[in-house]
């Protein structure tokens, strides 16, 4: 018997369903709203549940399922969902764990959509979310009340690179009865697997390095089948599914998952190093180099000891933001992230624009922040660019 | 407006140009503010887009990082490889003359010389691209074109192309090099002359074996001609599988770097094998063109490797059948490893004397080599030749 490693499951986890696929090799698009019953016992005997199959695509469809068994490979999962965004995933997983009146723990570092989510879905429920610096493990416990029933937190928080130990957190959350929501984007399962620590779920923005080619919106939600029965149950009636097609897309992307999460810390760490040795235009934070806070958890806990494509710039104050951003060549001037193209943004002006004066401080964010995406290019390419972009954005002043 | 004709509007959304992702433009035709326009644009006095048939954005955003890749000046997208190989034998040599056809080629070209083109009056030759004397008898002949591939299927032959094609060349022999096992990862043979260059895109470029392509690479002058073809004989490919394929492109060398590597490894464990008889891999000192591979190829041998089982035809069935991972599949180029049987798949066109020439036998079996981790795939066929 074959005890194949994780790149080859994920090649073949398609093959390996309930659901035919013929000879195809690869899994076929089922671009169809429902499925047609020879007997309508049989049907029937679906939707109650009593026999494998589908019967419409808001509640199961062939293509997503293939898509979310090479998910569950990645994140080490019993089961995973294929959304329709990031944001489908994130809203899902923590309404199937909050009741209202319930305190809801999160990093004032966080991505900016997440933020939103306090005040839209948040009030809406009842819902207290509180900020906490999820590094001080202490500042944690202290925060926990008899009403706290989640912690929600990214594995590389967004923008500022901070990587809180989720083990420690993860153990925290079990011996607590808390549930814990990792938002694993910045890393994919590829790198860190949240579920081995104590996650209850993890979540994806899956248009970033899980499709990885910058041209589909999906989200995903990992957790055991018993975790995930609720998230599913909210998805079929909130209706936030991803289409077949772009499960397919994201299927194919998926295929290269690993090359490309390789070659992105690969590079990320090469025009990590460049910038360094450029101090004088700013600071660079990025998880793989020896001077970041959390740099030996990320040595340790990561595949490999990489850490991504991700990282951050604080310019001098001497260097203009937007001449830098704007002499940029090989970069797009665009959000979103993990695309095989290196991209480039500002936070304090697109992602992280809903945070208040008072919640952008405490986060760290302010327009000398700027956030790179590392894309496929050669990294000595990019770091010509970068540094001759750096040259002029503090010439144009 | 009525309610059908508001239906039937076109929509007055603008289309962005800033979309970090191109868009697909899955549209048959395009519209015109006046007649001039178009009289321009069909005039070739104008840039831009008319009729699908004859040219769309898609086709030419992977036809332009194809040329990028190969070092040429410019390249056509095709609806298949075929597609290609037929347009660019017929661009190099339009009027009947000889198809020199290296011994050990693709079955489906052989096809294309003796089953479209012989009944017009060309005439195919084979020629050992190994053999110089004989390759300098045969460009003397009368006018021909020499058909060859920079890595051949299945046997991994490297011939010296470099001076093949100047050979060829002194003869005023065109030379079209099918690049598809080598790809531009690993070869680049407009660099060393050929005339043009094919590929089957749906192998390697497209990577995800999701669709059926093909392009053909060369100067701006032999692309035009080869572009007139293509779109007079309807040769044309769908905007959707060039937009696919742009995208499988890009991570082209990331999966050649890591397929090449996985083949050379899984090549030294079958040649330890004793099941196996024979390795063909021009990454392996044992192939006979090893040198000349290390000469002309960068970054690695590609991602075929072949065999041939002691045990002959039933040896390789109960091979295939008893592989868990690895599926037999007729074509290559996947992200996952597949195998094929040339004498059955790619090269049935070839009579049973032909094969031998070649040295196809049942017992022969192409392996494309994926990106899984290589100790899996060497792993399925050490249990299914134990």
């Amino acid at each position: 018997m074959l005890m194949p490693q994780r790149q080859t499951s994920a090649l073949h986890a398609h093959d390996r369903g309930p659901s035919t696929f013929g000879e195809s090799l690869t899994p076929p698009l089922y671009l169809t709203s429902s499925f047609r019953f020879e007997q309508y016992e049989e049907g029937s005997q679906v939707a109650r549940g009593e026999h494998p199959g589908y019967v419409y695509t808001r509640s199961g469809n062939p293509t997503t399922d293939a898509t979310s068994r090479v998910v569950s490979v990645w994140e080490g999962a019993a089961s995973s969902l294929v959304l329709a965004s990031g944001m489908a995933a994130i809203s899902a997983a923590l309404l199937s764990l909050v009741r209202p009146g319930d305190e809801v723990l999160m990093s004032p570092v966080q991505y900016g959509g997440t933020y939103a989510v306090r005040h839209g879905l948040g009030d809406a429920y009842g819902l207290t979310f509180t900020f906490v610096d999820m590094t001080n493990i202490d500042e944690i416990k202290s925060h926990i009340s008899s009403k706290t029933r989640a912690i929600i937190v990214e594995t590389i928080a967004n923008p500022g690179m901070v990587v809180p130990p989720l083990d420690t957190i993860g153990s925290l959350c079990q011996e607590r009865g808390i549930a814990l929501i990792v938002d694993n984007t910045f890393a994919t399962g590829y790198l860190y697997r949240p579920l081995g620590d104590g996650a209850t779920l993890v979540v994806n923005s899956a248009t970033k390095y899980m499709n990885g080619h910058g041209d589909t919106l999906a989200g995903t939600v990992s957790g055991t089948i018993e975790a995930l029965a609720p998230v599913k149950a909210l998805v079929s009636q909130m209706g936030s599914i991803a289409s077949p097609f772009a499960s397919y897309m994201l299927w194919r992307g998926l295929a290269t998952l690993p090359l490309r999460m390789d070659a992105h810390s690969r590079h990320g760490l090469a025009v990590a190093e460049g910038l360094a040795d450029m101090a004088s235009y700013g600071r660079v934070i990025y998880p793989g180099l020896a001077n970041h806070p959390q740099h030996r958890w990320v040595r340790d806990h990561f595949h490999g000891g990489q850490a991504g494509g991700m990282m951050a710039i604080e310019l001098a104050p001497d260097v203009s933001p937007d001449d830098f951003m704007d002499g940029l060549e090989l970069f797009s001037r665009a959000v979103s992230l993990g695309d095989t193209t290196s991209l480039v943004e500002q936070p304090s002006t697109l992602t992280h624009r809903s945070l208040t004066a008072d919640e952008s401080r405490i986060a760290g964010i302010h327009p000398g922040l700027i956030r790179l995406s590392i894309g496929l290019e050669d990294p000595d390419d990019l770091l010509v660019d970068l540094g001759q972009a750096l040259k002029r954005a503090r010439h144009a002043q | 407006m009525d309610f059908y004709t508001r239906a039937a509007s076109p929509s007055e959304t603008a289309t962005p140009i800033n979309a970090v992702s191109p868009p697909i433009f899955q549209t048959s035709v395009y519209a015109f503010r006046d007649i001039d326009e178009v009289d321009a644009l069909l005039g070739g006095e104008r840039q831009g887009y008319s009729y699908t048939r004859g040219g769309n954005p898609n086709f030419e955003g992977l036809a332009q990082l194809i040329a990028a890749l190969e070092d040429t000046e410019a390249a056509v997208v095709t609806a298949s490889g075929t597609a290609g190989l037929f347009a660019a034998i017929l661009a190099l040599m339009p009027r009947p003359s000889r198809i020199l056809l290296a011994r050990e080629i693709y079955g489906g070209t052989v096809g294309i010389a003796r089953n479209l083109l012989t009944p017009f009056g060309y005439r195919m030759e084979w020629v050992d691209t190994h053999d110089a004397e004989a390759m300098d008898a045969a460009l003397s002949g009368p006018p021909a074109i020499l058909v060859m591939e920079s890595i051949s299927n299945p046997l991994g032959r490297v011939s010296p192309l470099k001076e093949l094609i100047a050979m060829a060349h002194a003869h005023g022999v065109p030379v079209l090099v099918d690049n598809t096992f080598a790809t531009p990862f690993h070869a680049r043979p407009a660099t060393w002359g050929a005339d043009l260059v094919v590929h089957s895109v749906t192998k390697f470029i497209g990577g995800h074996s999701d669709l059926i392509l093909g392009v053909v690479a060369g100067s701006r002058e032999r692309i035009a001609s080869v572009n007139s073809i293509v779109d007079s004989a309807g040769f044309t490919p769908d905007p959707f599988a060039s937009w696919l394929a742009l995208r499988g492109a890009r991570t082209l060398a990331l999966r050649m770097d890591r397929s090449s590597s996985n083949a050379l490894q899984l090549a030294h464990a079958l040649e330890g094998m004793p099941a196996v008889r024979r390795v063909y891999y021009p990454g392996l000192p044992s192939h006979p063109d090893h040198g000349l591979a290390q000469r002309l190829l960068t970054r690695g041998f590609g991602s075929i490797v072949s065999l041939s089982l002691n045990g002959g035809f039933s040896a390789v069935q109960r091979m295939i059948q008893t592989l868990q991972l690895v599926r037999f599949v007729p074509s290559l180029g996947d992200v996952s490893t597949t195998v094929s049987h040339p004498a059955v798949a790619s090269h049935r066109e070839l009579s049973p004397e032909e094969k031998v020439a070649v040295g196809i036998d049942a017992s022969v079996v192409r392996i494309s080599v994926g990106i899984e981790d290589a100790g899996d795939i060497i792993a399925d066929f050490r249990q299914a030749l134990a």
